[in-house]
């Protein structure tokens, strides 16, 4: 079930919020987790018994780490649960992988076994793993009651596509958690931010990519498939993010930020500070620290530096273009850091350049799904492979989407927040209480318009379901 | 009141409305959803909606019953076109986009681009005209009788003012002329302009298609031009157009206006696949799915009509899509009969078990997306 479906909107959220605060508080936590397990059953309905066994087996293992804390079976126990968590991740999504591999470079004909991937299977991997390894670290102390366990693992407002909330972040809340007007009203905010952000952005960029797809490439097309597909991902992603966080709050709970407008960035280090945040935080803090981050030797830390973003890559997709891209900013991060991260610093202008460029290249490898092909897109935004300039259809549809070009763009940057907060605060101080008006009506806006969005559109993929 | 009073006061409003908002809108959709009766079709769309799924264990878990259960509310979401207007105005309106699903709006009139030129396509329908021609239609061949022309597109004549994508017209004439043989072309793009069509649908309009009819006289050799005074000019209204609920928009609707004489009220028009005779304009389908199917009824594999009191005795097979069922009443007074031929709906092999080839004369009169989706004929 898709957050902007018309199932979600119009019948599992409202349904869901109604029971959740007519219930008495103690059953509130039940009450999402059954609603968790039938949001995850929607979309996935055998590897539902998935999600309950990566519960169960975080939450046994977590107490057997308790149990035995200071002891040498604790540290057996949390590498059997980092073990089973990997293997699990690893026989979902990479086992075709290197199957494919395998057979490509021994001449094998290995069959594939095809699984289909289960969604949101890196998230809650990651976010029960990581668990586990906060526990035996002594960072939290191991949850006692399987029910408050199960809803961190499954509560559906980050399940599938995170951001990823670590135990530690939401421990209080899932135990006591305060409801509010202002904490409902501005949950029901971000969320229609974040729609609209999927609905009447991502998707309608995604409709240019795809259209654009269709016509014979040119320089004007490939470059503007790459610049649509960056802006779509980073609306779709973010706008996920928004959603959930949005949906967190309206339920009382507080999860971290995912997207700190990544494109106004002026280094590639800044970008991954504001980009997908909570992966990034949890590569820092259980791969790149604890292989001795920045305090090794040079040769040590580049290795750390690749492995991570080796990883990132992966991550990503059971694919090499992922790897390539991991690398890819790998790489670009070494140099900034080895060589020009002060010229970046005194050159701002050029800076930006750089790093979008560096960011819309990137992507570029990323889209596996590219409609000229990733070579085809990289060639043709260079004028090789005797692709001409411009052709008419690549102008019609410069022209026929430049304003949403244009509103995606202002959109990536903090003006409109800004603008938000001016008005929010106007209406706030009680000299312009008529502006008061304009949170509920934006509200009822975007949820109107994404409806007939929804309604008239058949494009409406969510583009990390398939991490 | 203190000011900070007034401002606490202020954000708890903002904040209750914000909720009222929320909960009113998701409380009321699904319940004025859930009231109002299932609609079977959306006449604006001219689309069967989906049904409400049948629960299977099986399509339990395999996670289809959620898509096909989405697909049913989405199909039956309350005052459905409304939101669909919402979407196409902001769409033209707010992002300026200049088509909607290839729907675009120029001077008041509806038109969808039909874009690029399918090569391909028009090769293959090209073959299967030379395959007609040489299976059942020598004689006429033989005879110099063997036509084919191209209906264009509205877009055709309002694509380039309004810089929208159309394509490349003589390209797919010159396809046709190198790749058919034994065939007359008998162009009719200067016989017609943009206003020749209904505004909100894709048909031409019958009252304004004279030209046309006239070029067909000249070309086929009929033995009179056709006159406009020769018929009474009757009308319906409102028509909405298959452009209307593809647009989404509340645009003007248009008036069909169907010519009639004593010709066509005598006319003996037989439909095959309902083994029935029906009337040359059938006024009933107004009010149904597609209003232009007052003219013989609408589509059909089929369709014979006899005039007994025709202006010569030569025979006319028209092999046709939609737009010959409001040009083929015109021809009525220089055909004994006229077949017309939808070989979209029957198989052309199937054609020597319902029509004698014999030197008739034979049109092939299809439109550019027929020419161009040319899989569609059988």
């Amino acid at each position: 079930m898709l957050f902007s479906s018309i199932s979600f909107l119009y019948y599992f959220l409202p349904s869901v919020l109604l029971i959740y605060f007519v219930v008495p508080k103690k059953w509130r936590n039940l009450v999402l987790l059954v609603f968790s397990l039938f949001f995850y059953f929607c979309g996935e309905p055998v590897y539902t018994l998935l999600l309950v066994f990566s519960s169960i087996s975080d939450y046994l293992h977590s107490l057997f780490i308790e149990k035995y804390r200071g002891t040498k079976k604790a540290r057996a126990i949390m590498i059997s649960s980092v073990v089973i968590n990997l293997a699990t991740l690893g026989f979902f999504k990479y086992t075709d992988f290197f199957i494919s591999n395998i057979n490509f470079l021994f001449g094998t004909d290995i069959p594939l076994l095809k699984i289909p991937l289960p969604i949101g299977i890196s998230f809650f991997t990651f976010q029960t793993m990581s668990y586990s390894i906060d526990v035996y670290r002594g960072d939290v102390k191991a949850e006692k009651n399987l029910l408050t366990m199960g809803t961190y693992v499954c509560l559906f407002p980050q399940l599938v596509a995170g951001p990823i909330v670590r135990y530690q972040t939401i421990a209080e809340e899932l135990q006591s958690r305060t409801h509010s007007l202002e904490r409902f009203a501005s949950g029901i905010t971000r969320f229609a931010v974040g729609l609209g952000k999927k609905v009447l952005l991502a998707n309608t960029l995604g409709e240019l990519g795809s259209i654009l797809g269709k016509s014979d490439a040119t320089v004007l097309s490939c470059w503007l498939c790459a610049f649509a597909f960056a802006l779509q991902i980073y609306f779709d992603f973010s706008g996920y993010s928004d959603m959930a966080i949005g949906l967190g709050a309206m339920f009382g709970f507080t999860f971290p930020e995912n997207f700190n407008y990544p494109y106004i960035s002026t280094s590639i280090t800044e970008f991954w500070r504001r980009w997908h945040m909570t992966l990034g935080s949890w590569f820092r803090d259980y791969i790149y620290i604890p292989l001795g981050g920045n305090r090794v030797s040079k040769p040590k830390w580049l290795r750390n530096i690749f492995i991570v973003w080796f990883v990132t890559g992966f991550w990503h997709g059971a694919s090499w273009n992922f790897i390539i891209w991991g690398l890819f900013f790998g790489v670009l991060l070494t140099l900034e850091k080895l060589f020009y991260a002060d010229f970046l610093k005194r050159h701002r202008i050029f800076a930006h350049i750089y790093t979008l460029f560096a960011v819309l290249i990137s992507f570029v490898i990323f889209n596996v799904d590219a409609s000229y092909g990733i070579s085809g897109t990289l060639l043709g935004m260079f004028g090789f492979g005797g692709v001409s300039a411009v052709s008419a259809e690549s102008v019609y549809y410069l022209r026929s989407y430049a304003v949403l070009l244009i509103i995606g763009i202002i959109a990536a940057t903090p003006l409109p927040k800004i603008a938000a907060n001016k008005i929010f605060s106007l209406a706030g101080n009680g000299k312009n209480a008529a502006l008061a008006i304009v949170q509920p009506v934006f509200c009822g806006l975007i949820l109107i318009l994404c409806t007939g969005f929804l309604i008239d559109n058949s494009f409406n993929p969510f583009l990390y379901f398939r991490f | 009141m203190n000011s900070e009073n007034k401002s606490s006061k202020t954000v708890k409003i903002k904040n209750i409305a914000t909720i009222a908002v929320f909960a009113a809108i998701t409380a009321i959709i699904p319940i004025a959803s859930m009231i109002m009766p299932d609609l079977e079709i959306s006449k604006s769309e001219r689309r069967h909606l989906a049904e409400f799924p049948e629960i299977t264990a099986e399509k339990i878990f395999s996670s289809e019953l959620s898509g096909e259960i989405e697909e049913y509310l989405l199909d039956h979401v309350v005052m459905r076109d409304g939101f669909r207007t919402i979407k196409s105005a902001f769409q033209f309106g707010v992002l300026r986009q200049k088509d909607n699903n290839n729907i675009y709006i120029s001077d008041g009139t509806v038109s969808k681009m039909e874009y690029p030129l399918n090569e391909i396509s028009v090769k293959k329908a090209a073959r299967k005209l030379n395959d007609l021609r040489e299976k059942y239609l020598s004689e006429s061949a033989e005879a110099g009788r063997l036509f084919y022309s191209v209906i264009p597109d509205k877009n055709y004549y309002l694509a380039e003012k309004g810089g929208y994508l159309s394509i490349d017209f003589e390209k797919l004439e010159s396809i046709l002329a190198e790749n058919l043989s034994g065939f007359e072309y008998i162009p009719i793009t200067d016989t017609l302009s943009a206003d020749d069509y209904y505004k909100t649908d894709t048909h031409w309009s019958q009252e304004k298609i004279g030209g046309v009819v006239n070029r067909l006289a000249e070309r086929m050799g009929f033995v009179s031009e056709f006159d406009i005074n020769d018929y009474e000019i009757k009308l319906m209204e409102p028509f909405y157009g298959v452009y209307y609920g593809q647009s989404a928009l509340p645009l003007a609707p248009d008036t069909i206006y169907y010519l009639t004489s004593p010709v066509t009220e005598n006319a003996e028009v037989y439909n095959l696949e309902t083994n029935s005779n029906i009337p040359v304009y059938t006024t009933d389908k107004f009010t149904g799915m597609d209003s232009y199917d007052i003219f013989l009824n609408g589509a059909a594999a089929f369709i014979t009509i006899t005039n007994e009191n025709s202006k010569s005795d030569r025979e006319l097979i028209l092999f046709r899509d939609s737009f010959g069922s409001s040009l083929a009443p015109l021809l009525i007074d220089e055909y004994r009969t006229i077949t017309l031929v939808d070989i979209r709906y029957i198989s052309s092999s199937l054609l020597d078990q319902f029509i004698d080839f014999h030197g008739q004369d034979v049109l092939f009169m299809y439109s550019v997306g027929v020419w161009n989706n040319s899989d569609m004929l059988k």
